[in-house]
């Protein structure tokens, strides 16, 4: 039983219950090994990999307060704490383990289930072991980032018929889409589906497709994938890779959704979800996404100042659809933001956006006399910059909108476009302040969103056209011209097609968020005049036939 | 307004219905707890070696009935898991003999206290293509249930043949009951009115199905007499 290979390898051990460490090292000893450490949390084990390299690593998965096993592993990972060739062994008293476990970003080497008895120890690690010596030339190849030897190593061991033929398969064929030999990873994976429809396989097919630029192709075998497969998690990353490049941000965001739904404690995934529903605009399913992210990801490297500032600035993105229900979720964002250096190290940048966030919130509530404060604050913090940085600037107009200086923040913008006139990137960002999107990409997209709603109009299919500009004056607040279409649309609605409750509440709600952009010089107050007193009669007459609809059903019962 | 109003009722109904989810959460519970049992039972047996007959034949009772417990438990859950989930079944490439290996060191206390000897026959190289975690609570559950009926021998076997997997589990015991060699159909009347004393069968023959390949799927067979002249169950994964 004992091994003498096995007393040169270092072994650390976590888990919360002091009897499982001790019985779990007395089994380690007994196979023969000598360099056996115990911890009880991830934080002490994060402290002591920094300290020692270790070949193999059994964390339990539940560790009472703070990370898990699994984000402890995520966590090792990422800060490069121990190299490919070393062991994570993930333990839980939970057998069904997908449950758990498979819903991460990143796999560990081997899974046991309590309780362990010392003979299935034995088996996993001269299994774990000897597939680690067979492997380990690629590994080191790897670590080295010499990825054709790597390559040549692992089609070496396929052609030698290795007992870690699947492994060496699935590592290949990453390999060669990385190192760009496209028709090599094709033809391997095509082999592989020639025997069996396996899952990675299928999705490697498909990054095959992605990488020969054919999206489309790409993202209808990954829909089918994932219809037979939901909780096969890599064919959502290819899947988000290909909607990025067709440009479909409205088609990303429903497939983060759904992988953030299989794989609710992947931060990595409900971070991407996040920032993606910022862009479009869905700001209730942004806040939502990035309050998980914080609190998921509170103690591993997804815990940064730029989520709390995106949280943020999410929220002041209500008073852009519904001024009355923003004020409920502001007073977290202003704690949040008053208290942000306490708890990071924030660069400049990032200073100057919480404070003009800040500024930005205070004035939306009415507290003028704040807001001030923190503005002069931002714009003294900002004259000693070195830089410009186009997401402060945006913030800048935010802040100037939010307290009534309309004119002056007209004029900041007028200077901006001219500053990034060459600078597609920032003029998308730019966009998000602006009556109507300058950026190739912004036009590009509410033309076609506008373009379909008004054909809805046309065709009087109000409800089809009321989801269009819905959809386009959320991406595009300030876009005013929008809202206008989108009231227009809400109002035909209830004239034509009577009183609808929740019509009326976001017709009004709308109007209350075009008031603070448009003043009686705006060249859309006219129509803003002519559609309100429109929506006054209408909304009158419906609740009128409401209210005789009632009654007449109160008297026949 | 109207799609509001469906919502509504749809989760009134809902509510009612959480009993099984509520069921499933406390079988996870439980099955969680006897786990913890097991571990400790196994480490007490391991460390204090039985004084008497008697009581080395209590020991043997107690972890036969505690593992019996843990696995009907996890078998709940897992048919719980067949209705609710749209996908349960990970297909992969496995080492067959890794995936029984792992079943025979993990029932090896077992097998001590019970005094059986268990045969293994299988080729290490041979890799096929299945569900690891639920092929292999398929043959621990036999297994388990094989050291209640066996005498003193057992034999596990694994071979491809017609191009399926066939894992076989022989004892030298008397031999299964009539009633049961019919039940391993799932079409069976043994599974009508949610009659659950064959819930093991019946969970066997509903992973082997889970199993298909183009045309052809999964099935479990059950018969008597074999190599040691006892029962003989068989699981075929195309």
């Amino acid at each position: 039983m004992e091994s003498t290979e096995y007393a040169g390898l270092r072994v650390l051990i976590i888990d919360d219950f002091p009897n499982f460490r001790t019985a779990l090292a007395k089994n380690m000893h007994t196979l023969g090994f000598r360099h056996i450490n115990s911890v009880s949390s991830g934080s002490e084990a994060l402290s002591i990999c920094r300290k020692n390299h270790y070949d193999i690593i059994f964390s339990d998965y539940n560790l009472g307060n703070g990370k898990n096993g699994q984000q402890l592993l995520e966590e090792i990972r990422y800060l490069k704490l121990c190299k490919l060739s070393d062991l994570f062994v993930l333990i839980s008293a939970d057998t069904s383990r997908d449950v758990v476990m498979a819903s991460y970003d990143c796999e560990p080497n081997d899974y046991l289930t309590k309780p362990i008895t010392g003979k299935t120890l034995e088996q996993r690690i001269r299994r774990l072991l000897a597939k680690r010596q067979e492997l380990s030339p690629v590994y080191t190849a790897i670590d080295d980032a010499n990825l054709d030897k790597a390559i040549r190593l692992l089609e070496e061991l396929l052609n030698a018929n290795s007992r870690y033929s699947v492994d060496c398969q699935k590592l290949l064929g990453d390999l060669y889409l990385q190192q760009n030999k496209y028709e090599l990873a094709e033809d391997l994976y095509k082999t592989v589906l020639s025997s069996r429809e396996l899952d990675w396989a299928k999705v490697g097919l498909a990054n095959v497709e992605l990488a020969y630029g054919q999206y489309g192709i790409a993202a209808s075998s990954l829909d089918v994938i994932i219809d037979d497969h939901p909780s096969y998690l890599k064919a959502y990353d290819s899947l988000s890779d290909a909607c990025v490049s067709l440009g479909d941000n409205d088609r990303l965001q429903k497939v983060l959704e759904k992988a953030a739904l299989a794989s609710p404690m992947s931060i990595g995934r409900q971070k991407t979800l996040a920032d993606i529903c910022l862009v479009n605009g869905d700001v209730a399913s942004a806040i939502k996404a990035y309050k998980k992210t914080i609190k998921y990801g509170a103690n591993s490297h997804y815990d940064n100042v730029d989520n709390h500032l995106n949280l943020a600035r999410a929220i002041t993105k209500i008073y852009d659809e519904d001024v009355d229900s923003a004020s409920g979720a502001t007073l977290d964002a202003i704690h949040l933001l008053n208290n942000i250096d306490s708890k990071y190290e924030v660069s400049d940048a990032q200073k100057i956006q919480a404070t003009l966030l800040n500024s930005q919130i205070n004035a939306l509530n009415g507290n003028k006399k704040v807001s001030n404060d923190l503005f002069n604050q931002a714009q003294k913090l900002m004259s000693q910059a070195e830089e410009r940085d186009v997401e402060v600037e945006v913030e800048h107009v935010n802040a100037l909108i939010a307290s009534g200086k309309n004119s002056e923040s007209k004029d900041v913008i007028d200077e901006m476009l001219i500053y990034y006139k060459n600078n597609q990137p920032a003029l998308e960002k730019i966009d998000f302040l602006l009556e109507e999107p300058v950026s190739i990409k912004g036009k590009k997209t509410i033309g076609t969103i506008n373009k379909k709603g008004i054909d809805y109009y046309k065709s009087k299919d109000f409800e089809k056209s009321i989801e269009y500009f819905h959809k386009a004056q959320k991406k595009y607040p300030r876009y005013i011209g929008l809202k206008l279409n989108f009231v227009q649309a809400l109002i035909s609605s209830i004239k034509d097609d009577g009183y609808n409750k929740d019509y009326i509440e976001k017709t009004r709600s709308t109007f209350k968020v075009i008031e603070r952009y448009v003043s009686p010089k705006n060249d859309k107050y006219p129509r803003y005049k002519q559609l309100n007193s429109m929506f006054h009669q209408a909304a009158q007459q419906a609740e009128y036939q409401e209210r005789t609809r009632i009654n007449k059903e109160k008297q026949h019962d | 307004m109207t799609d509001k109003k469906i919502n509504a009722t749809e989760r009134e109904v809902d509510s009612d219905l959480d009993f099984s989810f509520v069921l499933a959460s406390s079988v996870h519970d439980m099955k969680n707890s006897l786990g913890m049992l097991l571990g400790s039972l196994e480490e007490i047996i391991e460390e204090s070696t039985a004084e008497s007959d008697a009581q080395k034949h209590r020991f043997s009772i107690l972890q036969y009935e505690a593992t019996r417990i843990n696995t009907e438990l996890v078998q709940l859950l897992s048919l719980y898991r067949f209705q609710h989930q749209s996908d349960v079944i990970k297909i992969d490439e496995n080492y067959i003999d890794e995936t029984i290996e792992d079943q025979v060191a993990r029932n090896d206390v077992l097998f001590k206290t019970q005094n059986i000897t268990l045969d293994v026959a299988c080729d290490p190289d041979v890799v096929w293509y299945y569900d690891n975690d639920l092929v292999g609570s398929v043959v621990h559950n036999v297994l388990v249930n094989g050291t209640r009926y066996a005498k003193n021998k057992m034999q596990l076997t694994a071979v491809i043949d017609n191009d399926y997997l066939v894992i076989e589990v022989a004892d030298d015991g008397d031999g299964f009951p009539k009633n049961m060699i019919d039940a391993a159909s799932l079409d069976s009347d043994a599974h009508k009115d949610g009659n659950s004393t064959q819930l093991g069968l019946f969970f066997a023959a509903k992973i082997a199905e889970l199993h298909q390949q183009k045309e052809k799927k999964g099935y479990i067979e059950l018969s008597n007499g074999g190599a040691l002249g006892g029962g003989v169950f068989r699981i075929y994964i195309p």
